[in-house]
């Protein structure tokens, strides 16, 4: 029985190889990209919109909504990113449940892949509204002996995103794979449904926590602004 | 657990491919039509808001201008109402003044031609009993009473008073000196001698004295000359007397005049 997808071999040219992983994430960024190209390429404006126009403006405007809450006003620098994890992910664990697809998020190079994006997505939009100095900073904040301390924070939370995502769909699918081959009939159906309600909650976490690394290392950058204004003011 | 190198390296590449692809094709076309229907949205809101704050305006505008010639309408009325009055009094007024002005005349109109009726009948009475007496005496008239009427106009000649008597001669300076005697009877010839003979005797000359009949005298004699007339005659008594009946008939209607309420 194969636990990651990475094992399965469709194609190998010397040290490349084409496993189920890439194959079925290009498969799925494929579906991804045509479905928003066939929707978007004839968007309504005024009403009546189609159905996929509306299931996609929902979609984005539940995504939008989330980031808002978390990090603010200012949404759309963030969108792409967090809103491609969340639907890349969402929809890898929604088609683990048709027969024969190995969801990629089932592989711990894809969830690791996913995890050090967010490892540098952090930084780099940090870096983005602070600048590299004024970023860097707040590791050795409040003290240079917390530097270690941030370091292991960082990779730590990398590591738990990639295992935590990992883990939970590859669990999954092995669940049920095995519950086929005891009970056949009915409770594997059980066990998908919450295999389902699981893979959407782990896009959800998944995205949050995406969500929440980034407002952290922006907040900082906020909130020693705002403690510069209020002394300020106190100056004055 | 396996960590495929190669696999998370071009993991990471399609991850970023798709976070570029739906950018692209997703998020910011959705994210556009999107933000063009809110606007659109908001220009509709602001148009329909716009459009019931003119509405509002012109509402109240013409609730103001509605109020306004509602009130126009009351003090026009109220207006007219005090003009119809107006001229209603004043149109009384001239119609009160006209018919006391009509009546007055009426009055005016009724009391002249009762006093012309007075007058004509007095003017009538008093010229129907000259008429009366002169007929009278016009019937009464024979032989003696025209000698005695010759005897009269003798006896008066001979009492001329001086002035009379120098006009009379003044107007017989001409070289024509004649006399005519004028009577309404015909004068029997034995009496016309004492008669010539008191006009020679009070003119002092040889005059020519002619004696014609003249009807028209009534009863009475007249003396012409050519610039004078010396005339003793009933005509001239019952002239004086119906002149005398007239400014006392006159007198009379003055003073009933006086004596009517106004």
């Amino acid at each position: 029985m194969e636990l990651s997808p990475d094992s399965v071999i469709i194609w190998q040219w010397q040290s490349m190889v084409l496993n189920a992983t890439i194959l079925y994430t290009w498969l799925m960024m494929a579906g991804l990209v045509l479905s928003a190209w066939w929707v978007t390429r004839r968007l309504s404006v005024e009403p009546p919109l189609s159905r996929a126009q509306n299931l996609l403006e929902v979609v984005l405007t539940t995504i939008r909504a989330q980031i808002r809450d978390i990090i603010g006003d200012n949404v759309d620098p963030y969108l792409p990113f967090i809103g491609t994890l969340f639907l890349f992910i969402s929809v890898s664990n929604l088609l683990g449940l048709v027969p024969g697809f190995h969801p990629p998020t089932g592989s711990l190079s894809t969830t690791a892949a996913l995890a050090t994006c967010v490892f540098f997505a952090v930084p780099i939009y940090g870096i983005a509204q602070q600048g590299v100095t004024a970023y860097f900073k707040h590791y050795l904040d409040p003290s240079p002996f917390m530097l270690p301390f941030h370091v292991v924070g960082e990779l730590s939370r990398t590591l738990a995103l990639a295992v935590r995502l990992f883990g939970n769909v590859m669990s999954g699918a092995t669940v049920v794979a095995i519950l086929l081959t005891i009970v056949p009939l009915f409770v594997p159906v059980v066990m998908q449904l919450l295999e389902l309600l699981i893979g959407q909650i782990q896009a959800y976490i998944f995205a949050i926590l995406t969500t929440v690394y980034i407002a952290s290392a922006l907040q900082a950058h906020e909130e020693k602004k705002r403690s510069a204004t209020e002394s300020a003011k106190g100056a004055t | 657990m396996h960590l495929d190198g190669f696999t998370f390296v071009i993991q990471i590449i399609n991850f970023l491919v798709l976070v570029a692809l739906l950018k692209h094709f997703f998020y910011a076309r959705v994210i556009e039509a999107m933000n063009k229907r809110e606007a659109l949205i908001t220009t509709r809101l602001q148009e329909t808001e716009q459009q019931r704050q003119t509405a509002r305006q012109e509402a109240e505008s013409y609730r103001q201008q509605r109020q306004a010639l509602a009130d126009q309408r009351e003090a026009m009325l109220a207006q007219t109402r005090k003009e119809v009055e107006a001229e209603r009094k004043t149109l009384l007024a001239m119609a009160r003044t006209e018919v006391d002005d009509i009546r007055a005349g009426w009055q005016a109109s009724v009391r002249r031609e009762q006093e012309l009726f007075f007058e004509d009948l007095h003017r009538r009475a008093g010229h129907l009993a000259c008429e009366a007496a002169r007929h009278t005496l016009h019937d009464l008239a024979n032989a003696n009473l025209e000698q005695q009427t010759l005897d009269i106009f003798i006896e008066r000649l001979r009492s001329l008073n001086g002035g009379e008597r120098q006009k009379l001669l003044a107007s017989l300076d001409g070289p024509e000196s004649e006399v005519t005697i004028r009577t309404a009877f015909d004068i029997a010839p034995n009496r016309r001698d004492p008669l010539t003979a008191a006009v020679r005797g009070q003119l002092g000359r040889q005059l020519e004295v002619q004696f014609e009949t003249a009807p028209e005298l009534g009863f009475g004699v007249e003396l012409e000359t050519p610039g004078r007339k010396l005339a003793w005659s009933l005509e001239q008594y019952l002239g004086s007397l119906e002149e005398a009946l007239a400014e006392a008939i006159k007198d009379v209607g003055v003073e009933t005049r006086a004596g009517e309420p106004s």
